[in-house]
């Protein structure tokens, strides 16, 4: 009869606590759509298109197309510079994970943009990628036969490094060319000659 | 009543001063002090007390779930079969830590990655688990609430002291604002997972010699 009751109050409390998480993630879900929003921002903004807080989500899906290929979502601009695509990857920086968001021009050879959505990089060294100054860099940039991030910068497919940073501008570097394979597999595009 | 026996209240002074409420409370924030006094929970301590920011969260997360859990299990002891009570707690604490941590996601994405892995690990925090075992298990809700907040009060002094030191040696700035000029070079190392230890014992030490001062 013990063992009955313990059995009992494990089901019971289990299925309470069970209930209790179940709800929090709906909750969480909803709200996540906040993220989602952020996102939006950030790609409008990396494409120069003018849009109210409040109408972020509006002006983003008038002006993008979104298209999930596997499990990533690839946002396909509709007006400006129509056909780049932009889309999130993920990748190991130096002491953690480098979320980075990023954006092709509509033949796929050069980057149309790049912003780093999230990183927890050395401050003052590594952690300089989000600034302006280096994100910049990559526009325009050509990615055949592969983006380079090298001292001197001197071919079309290179970019400057930032000084002290080498492992994280070599991150970003893996990160950026790992993601134009993915995307040119998701659009079924040959790889690149050479 | 196993934590209340030893409990010595006053029989002069103000009522509230004189309730077991109340020492209760004190015995939590002071005698029973997570940090300085039963020195548990030191893992998270060291991790999130380069921020004074990072501190007040953290500690208010613990406490949330200190004090929810608490009235908890008091209430519900008499259901408790006893051969599984562990296994209840962890239940109850672990689906507590894991709405806290949704919740600060939503509401506090930056301090919520800022504490990583910290928060979520509140679930093998011994000082939830121990004030379950050790008070709420055997004692009325209402003291199991004042238990709760003196004991959580305690710890989230003790973080906010230990940040204050460090955010202000370490960065120069108290919440994130400029305290000391830019051109004054900061102690860096009290900013680094190293320099919590040193912080952390020098501060047990001080509380440690200022409590035998006050016992005699």
């Amino acid at each position: 009869m013990k063992s009955v009751r313990i059995i009992l109050f494990l089901v019971i409390t289990s299925s309470l606590c069970t209930l209790l998480l179940a709800g929090a993630q709906l909750g969480y879900e909803k709200a996540s759509a906040v993220f989602n929003v952020r996102l939006y921002g950030t790609i409008l903004e990396l494409f120069s298109i003018e849009a109210a807080e409040d109408d972020i989500e509006k002006v983003f899906l008038e002006n993008f197309e979104t298209r999930t290929i596997g499990s990533t979502v690839y946002y396909i601009s509709k007006t400006v510079e129509k056909g780049s695509v932009v889309f999130k990857t993920i990748g190991a920086g130096l002491w953690s994970q480098i979320e980075l968001l990023l954006a092709f021009s509509p033949d796929f050879e050069k980057m149309y943009g790049l912003r780093v959505i999230s990183q927890a990089e050395t401050p003052g060294l590594g952690a300089r990628i989000t600034e302006m100054e280096f994100l910049e860099r990559f526009r325009g940039v050509e990615v055949r036969p592969e983006l380079k991030v090298v001292k001197f910068a001197s071919r079309p497919n290179e970019v400057d490094a930032i000084t002290g940073a080498s492992v994280t501008s070599r991150s970003v570097e893996k990160i950026i060319n790992r993601g134009v394979i993915e995307m040119d597999q998701a659009f079924g595009r040959d790889e690149g000659e050479e | 009543m196993a934590e209340t026996r030893g409990l010595k209240v006053p029989k002069k002074g103000y009522r509230l001063f004189r309730s077991k409420d109340w020492n209760v409370f004190i015995e939590g924030l002071w005698h029973n002090n997570p940090i300085f006094g039963m020195v548990l929970g030191l893992c998270s301590a060291l991790a999130v007390t380069n921020l004074m920011l990072n501190a007040l969260v953290m500690s208010l997360s613990v406490t949330v779930v200190l004090l929810v859990n608490s009235i908890i299990i008091s209430s519900i002891k008499h259901l408790i079969p006893d051969r599984v009570r562990m296994i209840a707690y962890m239940f109850i604490i672990s689906s507590l830590v894991i709405a806290v941590d949704l919740v600060l996601k939503v509401f506090l994405p930056d301090i919520s990655r800022a504490l990583g892995p910290y928060v979520a690990l509140i679930i093998t925090n011994c000082i939830i688990m121990g004030r379950a075992e050790s008070f709420a298990i055997n004692n009325s809700v209402k003291l199991a609430i004042s238990d709760a907040l003196g004991v959580g009060m305690g710890y989230g002094l003790s973080l906010m002291m230990l940040a204050f030191f460090r955010e202000l040696a370490g960065f120069g700035t108290l919440f994130g604002f400029r305290v000391i000029p830019e051109t004054v070079t900061p102690a860096a190392l009290l900013s680094i997972p190293p320099g919590a230890f040193f912080a952390l014992g020098t501060y047990i030490l001080v509380i440690t010699t200022i409590r035998k001062r006050g016992a005699k």
